[in-house]
């Protein structure tokens, strides 16, 4: 259970962990789009120096990057397969039936490949730094502006924010049953797929209800405390941009204007 | 049934850097047919222990026996399925892992997972439900739609269903009031007797210890710092503030009693011994009463 | 503390659909500002239903409300709802912000209070129940006492006249109850509240002025707690319990011991046992 994705943060107060979750959220979304307008070796160097400067000042252990590497693994490796194999070009090195092995094919994955590491390292070391609460406080700052169109930016932020407070009481409760269960004659690891499946009814329909439950407690408490809809509510926490974050702006956007020139 | 716990040591999430113990050299013995009570504060290790009762968590270090079952760091899950099946083990909130259509058929599910045929579970089934008081007019309701009170006693219903040898209980009256938690431990006392169970419970009730159990385990820190009958245990007052721990119900009278000066050859930790105790030292009032 | 009814419940009649009984029926109770009331009863008798009729919580089918004399209905709830604050049963299930601060700044965030005075509130609500220095602690990492602390903090941090505890200590360890309790009976002393307490648990019940016995749906007794303690039969008939001198107190009476016919307090049955001791 420990690998979840929210479990990710890793505490510190390095450099990187204190830039404001708006920028890191910006600086993300930038970072994924020059990404795939990019096209030579020399602007791969380069965004590569960004993220290898990141890893750094964040102080947190390159292991704990790599392990977010982990379950995206197989995705990587077949889509650089599928470049691998599937690309035509001049300089074929080897054939068999519709699978080739050429140069383009060869130079192809290579960029896949180093674009799908990038983006990895990028956001992860946007979760590894930033408080799960953090990024949503950031989030709602940026669909701020959909109240034009009367988004409920207020309602869909308080949401996000208890959506992620119940995350670890799910994930005890989870434990909970599953031992219960087990304690019942369960077997949740052997079997047939069939079998398998079949044991996870005991499983989910408990942790449904008790969902339910969850909810209805928290709709009572709630409308107790007079909770009413988004509107006209005051904010107690809220994000401070200091000058760090305008200098790591300011960068970002010089380094993206050098490598799409 | 017997348990022995011999230096059992527990590690959560070993090699990481979150690792952090849960038990610490644990030697214990459940000697078939007692009913044992373990106390401790929250986080003391009591559940810990509790799950390495069934084999749920497995040592780190040392060996836990069950029965005839030594169960080790590198025991497989395959081999635990006879030993789950003769202790039964009843969690806090129990009622939170009811799922199946009917009352019926999630008392039937643990038999039947432990390979009774569908009628012989049935049947074993309505007996458990009989037992702890659930009307033959329910059985066949959803469970979700019992009384919070009900829904426990089903529960309850469910893990007797597997007639264990071993009975675990977790605190197994949290939440409910006087009399249906008096009902429910007079239950657990009955069935101890009648089946010959051992029984192993979970309490922060120092009543319930006093009123059912045989021997104490007194938990701190995920280490046992004391192993008695509740006599003992609960004879050193300043041993039990020191560890934070409550006195029975009685407790505070009797200390308040012995204070003003009456005197008690052997410490009353029932109602009952209480007034036993009392009443040789007190003048009867004929024409008052 | 003036003898004014805070809350005042006139004739209230509540079924839950598809019950085929209702949960409360035709109950009158006046509570006065200023006291502890308990109000108990077992498991399902109607205790907290009742209480979740006090905030519009629940509506009842016949039957009226007043708080401070107001007529409770669509135009008066937001105002109830800011002056009565509720701690309920479930620790884990009330805890709405993501940290502590958060979540005793989360009443006043949805009664629009200035940022600068929240921040003042939320300080002297968290040090009031000695939770300041786990300010920034995220709920997951704290002991069900200190939830409901955090919890009772939310509501201190309202400025209620009423407070209500609905089983609130019920799902505790015996610690965390005593740190509860120990802060209503501190809280009493100290502030112009008004405690209700919907409970099963005598220890608790016996600290208060008055308790309101409900079972089925129906008001069946009211009195101080020596009034209904002196019968303990009548609470058991109940699904209730009294404290161990009212049983004891009982058992000797029963077996011809002179001893008066009125509840005694452990201080009080000590006393009077060492009486009878004394004269042989």
């Amino acid at each position: 259970m420990d690998k979840m994705i929210f479990g990710r943060y890793y505490p510190g107060n390095s450099f990187v962990h204190r830039l404001d979750p708006r920028l890191k959220l910006v600086v993300n979304i930038m970072f994924i789009v020059l990404i795939f307008l990019i096209k030579h070796w020399y602007d791969y160097a380069l965004l590569g120096g960004v993220v290898i400067a990141g890893v750094l000042l964040s102080g947190v252990s390159l292991k704990f990057f790599l392990r977010g590497l982990r379950p995206m693994l197989w995705l990587i490796l077949f889509t650089v397969g599928l470049q691998l194999f599937f690309t035509s070009g001049q300089h074929v090195y080897w054939q068999w039936g519709v699978l080739s092995l050429s140069q383009e094919g060869l130079i192809n994955a290579t960029y896949i490949a180093l674009r799908f590491l990038l983006i990895i390292f990028m956001s992860t070391l946007l979760t590894l730094t930033t408080q799960p609460l953090a990024i949503a406080d950031g989030m709602e700052y940026l669909i701020r502006p959909l109240k034009v169109v009367h988004f409920p930016v207020n309602d869909v932020a308080l949401m996000l924010s208890i959506a992620l407070r119940f995350v670890p009481k799910l994930m005890d409760e989870t434990t909970k049953i599953m031992n219960a269960q087990r304690a019942r004659g369960v077997d949740f690891n052997n079997g047939s797929l069939i079998k398998r499946v079949k044991a996870l009814i005991p499983l989910l329909i408990p942790l449904m209800m008790s969902s339910l439950d969850i909810a209805t407690d928290l709709t009572t408490a709630m409308i107790s405390r007079g909770y009413r809809d988004g509107e006209g509510r005051t904010r107690y926490r809220i994000l401070k941009w200091q000058r760090a974050d305008s200098l790591t702006l300011v960068a970002f956007v010089v380094i993206t204007v050098v490598a799409i020139i | 049934m017997d348990i022995t716990f011999k230096n059992v040591n527990y590690t959560y999430q070993i090699n990481s850097p979150l690792a952090t113990v849960g038990l610490k050299n644990i030697n214990l013995k459940f000697k078939s047919g007692t009913y044992t009570a373990i106390i401790g504060q929250t986080g003391s290790g009591k559940s810990t222990l509790l799950q390495h009762l069934n084999a749920l968590l497995r040592p780190t270090s040392g060996e836990v026996i069950v029965g005839s079952q030594v169960v080790t760091s590198t025991t497989k899950n395959k081999e635990l399925y006879d030993l789950r099946g003769k202790v039964g083990l009843v969690f806090q909130f129990p009622e939170s892992q009811l799922f199946e259509e009917t009352v019926l058929k999630d008392v039937a599910f643990a038999p039947k997972n432990f390979g009774k045929s569908e009628d012989e579970a049935n049947r074993i089934a309505k007996e458990a439900l009989h037992l702890v008081g659930i009307d033959e007019s329910l059985i066949n309701k959803m469970p979700f739609d019992l009384s919070g009170g009900q829904m426990r006693r089903v529960a309850i219903a469910g893990v007797l269903a597997m007639e264990p040898e071993v009975l675990v209980l977790d605190e197994p009256t949290a939440g409910l009031d006087p009399l249906g938690r008096q009902q429910i431990m007079d239950l657990f006392l009955k069935i101890h007797r009648e089946r010959h169970l051992t029984t192993i419970l979970v309490t922060h009730q120092m009543d319930d210890v006093v009123n059912y159990a045989d021997d104490v385990v007194v938990m701190e820190h995920g280490a046992v710092i004391k192993f008695g009958t509740p006599r003992d245990v609960f004879a050193d007052l300043q041993w039990l503030n020191q560890h934070n721990l409550e006195l029975p119900g009685t407790g505070q009278l009797v200390q308040q009693l012995v204070q003003k000066g009456f005197e008690f050859e052997r410490l009353p930790l029932t109602e009952d011994e209480l007034i036993t105790a009392l009443k040789p030292q007190l003048e009867q009032g004929v024409e008052n009463g | 503390m003036t003898e004014q009814p805070i809350i005042r419940v006139k004739n209230v009649t509540y079924s839950y659909p598809y019950a085929d009984k209702p949960a409360l029926n035709k109950i009158n109770l006046t509570i006065q500002a200023g006291q502890w009331v308990a109000i108990v009863g077992h498991n399902g008798s109607g205790k907290s239903t009742l209480a979740k009729t006090f905030n519009g919580l629940i509506e009842p089918q016949s039957g009226e409300i007043y708080f401070n004399g107001k007529l409770l209905n669509e135009e008066t709830v937001f105002d109830v709802r800011s002056k009565l604050g509720i701690v309920f049963q479930n620790p884990d299930n009330q805890f709405v912000g993501a940290t502590v601060a958060d979540d005793v700044a989360f009443g006043m965030e949805n009664n629009g209070v200035p940022r600068d005075e929240m921040i003042t509130r939320v300080e002297a609500a968290l040090r009031q129940v000695h939770m300041w220095d786990y300010r920034h602690q995220e709920p997951a990492r704290l002991s069900g006492g200190q939830k409901q602390r955090v919890a009772l903090a939310g509501v201190l941090a309202q400025r209620p006249q009423v407070i209500i505890l609905d089983e609130a200590t019920s799902m505790l360890d015996p610690q965390g109850r005593r740190e509860i309790i120990n802060l209503m009976t501190q809280l009493r002393q100290d502030g112009n509240f008004t405690i209700i307490s919907i409970t099963h648990d005598v220890d608790e019940a016996a600290l208060t002025d008055q308790l309101v016995v409900i079972d089925d749906g129906v008001l069946v007794n009211t009195g101080t707690p020596s009034e209904l303690f002196a019968d303990p039969e009548q609470l058991h008939r109940h699904g209730l319990t009294v404290p161990l001198s009212a049983r004891i107190s009982q058992q000797l009476r029963t077996a011809d011991y002179a001893l008066p016919d009125r509840y005694l307090n452990d201080r009080q049955l000590v006393d009077e046992l060492w009486t009878l001791h004394s004269k042989m």
